[in-house]
């Protein structure tokens, strides 16, 4: 209630008072109306836009064929991403919602190579394969792994094996087999060795005279622990290719994360069914996948993951 | 009523409406400052990228990529990395590994100009230069994105140790030295 001085003038300081406790009210209404703003819409397409950019970035990095299931749970944001709207095209991600037009459009830029232009637009996609091909990254709107398994370096791929020539790890040759295949040993399998040559480390001579005359072969794999089954299968070799065969049934990226970024507690998960693996190219194939839901929000992590440990695996 | 609140008998407004106006704009702009400072400092910690990742994404690019420099034995389909093809080392194969404004060979006199701002900016991307050292290769073979721009402040990483094979099969020890210019 306004109270009148003796000139009938209202007492202004009550009245700003009154107006400074509405402005108050407002305020934190406000204040509370951005930070669900910030926390939500806005941030979910910023994170968006920049991981998905850093990924394909990372994906040009790996030596060899790779895909990515996204979203991923490293992060919850990304669980996010069929609310909008994601536009990949000559080097930028722009994210958006359905609106005329998006006030809070989020882009972030990513470094093509000169084998293809991504020009690509998903609209509420409920899942995206990343992923590289002889070089060439693009991007898919797939549900289901069997999808992925046909049409991934399909053309290309002349063995159409589902997850043949993908990220290939095949370390072992006439240069630095030892530190690589240590490398190997540190970062990925613990107790394998890989080896050539006679000299190398984990199988005698007599053991790899023996191999090779059963069957030619380049690469002698020799497991030092079991781990046959659980998570590498060791097919046989091709004589025509006289190399030994090795596919490995595990995520080496959930062993890239797990190395490299220590805040993440990581799930192996193995692949059961390896009639899915084609064993012909002779090269261990991997599917990527980010298992566990951490609830840490930064950007890049995957892609961070990736470049670390390629970086100690080949850069040592 | 209130319209009749700040005048006097004779309709003239009173400085104490001038007092509030101005506590009101201030406590506006103050407002203002507040929630722009939440909004950033939310949207800074919220998508924060690693430091320094993407510049390791390309140099991993540089050294990985069979589009790039990194050795590939057609054979067997078998890609080598950190062990870089001395045949590849041209400023070509970089241009065509590190795609950024290629398509704009033919430019305006317009074009041009916003090239140049492009190239000021660093649109966002990040410049590289790139200087192999060793035997069999070049001396002085440098290299430099097409967004690098001679003069500004650049940062040199520390050189990664590669190795260079040459036409005969012939594997010699190198150095990489990575220069980047980042942000604006």
């Amino acid at each position: 209630m306004l109270k009148k001085g003796k000139k009938g003038e209202v007492d202004w300081i009550i009245f700003v008072a009154a107006e400074l406790v509405i402005f108050a009210i407002i305020f934190f209404s406000f204040m509370s109306m951005v930070k669900g703003w910030t926390s939500g819409d806005v941030i979910n397409k910023v994170y968006i836009s920049r991981d998905t950019a850093l990924l394909i970035d990372s994906l040009y990095s790996v030596p060899y064929n790779v895909y990515v299931m996204y979203p991923n749970k490293v992060s919850e944001i990304t669980s996010s991403v069929s609310k909008y709207t994601l536009e990949f095209k000559e080097g930028v991600v722009s994210v958006y919602s359905d609106m005329v037009v998006d006030v809070t459009r989020a882009s972030y830029h990513y470094t093509e190579n000169g084998k293809m232009k991504i020009d690509k637009k998903f609209i509420h996609p409920s899942s995206l394969v990343f992923y590289k091909c002889n070089d060439a990254v693009n991007i898919e709107d797939f549900k289901t792994f069997a999808e992925i398994s046909e049409t991934f370096c399909s053309g290309i791929d002349a063995e159409g094996g589902i997850l043949s020539k993908r990220f290939v790890v095949n370390p072992v040759d006439d240069y630095d087999a030892f530190d690589i295949a240590d490398s190997v040993n540190s970062i990925f399998f613990n107790n394998v060795v890989l080896s050539r040559d006679k000299g190398d480390t984990g199988i005698t001579d007599n053991r790899i005279q023996e191999k090779i005359d059963e069957k030619p072969t380049d690469i002698i794999l020799n497991l030092n622990t079991d781990i046959t089954g659980k998570k590498i299968v060791i097919k046989t070799p091709q004589e025509t290719e006289k190399r030994v065969e090795i596919t490995a049934l595990v995520s080496l990226l959930n062993y890239f994360i797990k190395k490299n970024v220590k805040d993440i507690e990581i799930e192996e998960k193995i692949v059961e069914d390896i009639s899915l693996f084609n064993a012909n190219t002779g090269k261990i194939t991997v599917q990527i996948e980010i298992p566990l839901d951490t609830g840490i929000s930064n950007n890049g992590l995957i892609a961070k993951a990736i470049a670390d440990a390629i970086r100690r695996y080949y850069g040592g | 009523m209130v319209v009749k609140i700040f005048k006097n008998k004779k309709g003239e407004e009173t400085p104490q409406k001038m007092l509030f106006y101005v506590i009101t704009s201030i406590f506006i702009t103050i407002l203002c400052f507040i929630i722009v400072y939440f909004v950033v400092y939310d949207l800074r910690t919220e998508t924060m990228i690693p430091k320094n990742l993407e510049r390791n994404l390309f140099i991993q690019r540089f050294l990985n990529s069979e589009d790039c420099f990194a050795y590939t034995d057609t054979k067997i389909q078998r890609i080598y990395p950190y062990l870089l093809d001395q045949k590849k080392l041209t400023q070509d194969t970089l241009d065509k590994c590190y795609s950024i404004n290629d398509d704009k060979t033919i430019l305006s006199d317009a074009e041009k100009k916003l090239e140049e701002k492009i190239k000021i900016s660093n649109d966002g991307g990040i410049a590289f230069r790139l200087t192999f050292i060793g035997a069999g290769i070049v001396p002085n073979n440098v290299l430099k994105t097409k967004n690098w721009v001679d003069g500004k402040n650049s940062e040199q990483e520390t050189p990664i140790r590669i190795k260079v094979i040459d036409d005969e099969n012939e594997i010699n020890e190198a150095k990489l030295v990575v220069e980047v210019q980042e942000g604006p």
